[in-house]
């Protein structure tokens, strides 16, 4: 059964590739698998700020759920408990990691006051995007909900399942995470005005002066 | 709420348009590694998955527990066999003619067993063991003039006449 990467399974199809996996047919489940990758990985992105944890979390998630299959209740969604899932594998990844004292040097992005003016122009121009401000500003949890919320367009009560909290909290946690994020966006989008019209101020004086 | 939401919504917007542009193919080769690590895990263990997977654990750890159980009983010394006086075990229960053939200090013994069920199990375990490696000794040098001798004719005549 031929699948593309990412494109979204119908909710008969879905379950009964689920069915024929749980039945240890590991087409289905190869299926099942090119399906929700990409969808995974980006949340795994966002929710690890790390290219490398995210890929060793996704592949991490994918196989604990093949070997927790005939556990999964089919009541709930399949990306559901898949995010759920790997919300605890990022957990033991980022506590492995603590335990290595490696996590935080990998993982954390150097602050402005660490980097040479040069390499700190060079990276505000990478943070081109408001989600790379929020790897950035945010916590995982944040960025995990905000993720869901904005990049897959999920209900609050999806995400309250995924990430443990009650629908109140999550709402809380969202509102709280987008305000300190539009804040910091503003803040930026301001600056960066005042360089470029400090920029051309300077062209043009340097334009009007005589050589 | 509603002026929140409100105040909210250009952001909002900001933020769905940014998700849509920044999302990330996953890398080359990803699927590949799941899945071969999945169907290595099914190479290796072809039962456990679903109902037969289930079936499989359970079986396990009743193993386990019997023979836990076992153990600490040998260990502890708690397990103790319980036979009636005048009846002898049936692999060890040969007539008079063939006791000084076959084991003529643990028939003795065995003959002189009436103390209590404790004091029994550590020289019955002891006494058995012997006995056993004499019968299969005989067994192997005379063996039709063994299974001649052994007790279980005798006792099935017996339990027949006396109604079991």
């Amino acid at each position: 059964m031929p699948h593309e990467t990412g494109q979204l399974l119908d909710q008969a199809a879905e379950s009964t590739l689920i069915e024929l996996a749980c039945r240890g047919c590991c087409d289905s489940f190869g299926v099942l698998v090119r399906a929700y990758q990409e969808r995974l990985y980006n949340f795994l992105l966002r929710r690890c700020g790390n290219v490398h944890h995210a890929e060793e979390a996704a592949q991490a998630t994918f196989v604990r759920a093949w070997e927790k299959l005939d556990q999964f209740d089919p009541r709930w969604r399949f990306s559901t408990w898949l995010y759920t899932i790997a919300i605890r594998v990022t957990a033991d990844i980022e506590r492995r990691g603590r335990m290595a004292g490696r996590l935080i040097r990998l993982s954390a992005a150097p602050t402005v006051q660490e980097c040479d003016p040069a390499e700190d122009a060079s990276r505000r121009d990478q943070w081109h995007s408001v989600w790379d401000l929020a790897d950035r500003l945010l916590g995982p949890d944040d960025r995990a909900a905000l993720w869901l919320r904005y990049g897959e367009d999920a209900p609050i009560d999806q995400i309250a399942e995924v990430l443990g909290r009650t629908n109140g909290a999550v709402r809380v946690l969202l509102h709280r995470a987008r305000t300190r994020l539009a804040d910091a966006w503003m803040e930026r989008n301001t600056t960066d005005d005042e360089d470029q019209t400090r920029g051309k101020g300077t062209v043009a004086t340097n334009a009007a002066t005589p050589s | 709420m509603t002026k929140m939401h409100n105040r909210d919504a250009p952001f909002e917007q900001v933020l769905r348009d940014a998700a849509h542009r920044d999302r990330r193919a996953p890398p080359p080769g990803l699927a590949f590694r799941i899945m071969s690590q999945v169907c290595v895990q099914q190479k290796s263990r072809p039962s456990v998955r679903g109902t037969s997977g289930r079936w499989y654990r359970a079986a396990f750890a009743a193993s386990v527990a019997i023979a836990a159980t076992i153990a600490a009983a040998i260990l502890l010394d708690g397990f103790s066999l319980t036979l009636p006086s005048n009846q002898m075990p049936p692999i060890i229960a040969f007539n008079d003619a063939e006791r000084d053939v076959a084991a003529p200090g643990p028939m003795a013994m065995f003959a002189s067993l009436h103390a209590a069920p404790e004091e029994l199990s550590g020289a019955l375990r002891h006494v058995m063991n012997r006995e056993v490696n004499l019968l299969l000794e005989g067994m192997w040098r005379e063996p039709q003039r063994m299974i001649a001798h052994l007790p279980l004719q005798g006792r099935l005549d017996h339990d027949s006449e006396s109604g079991h």
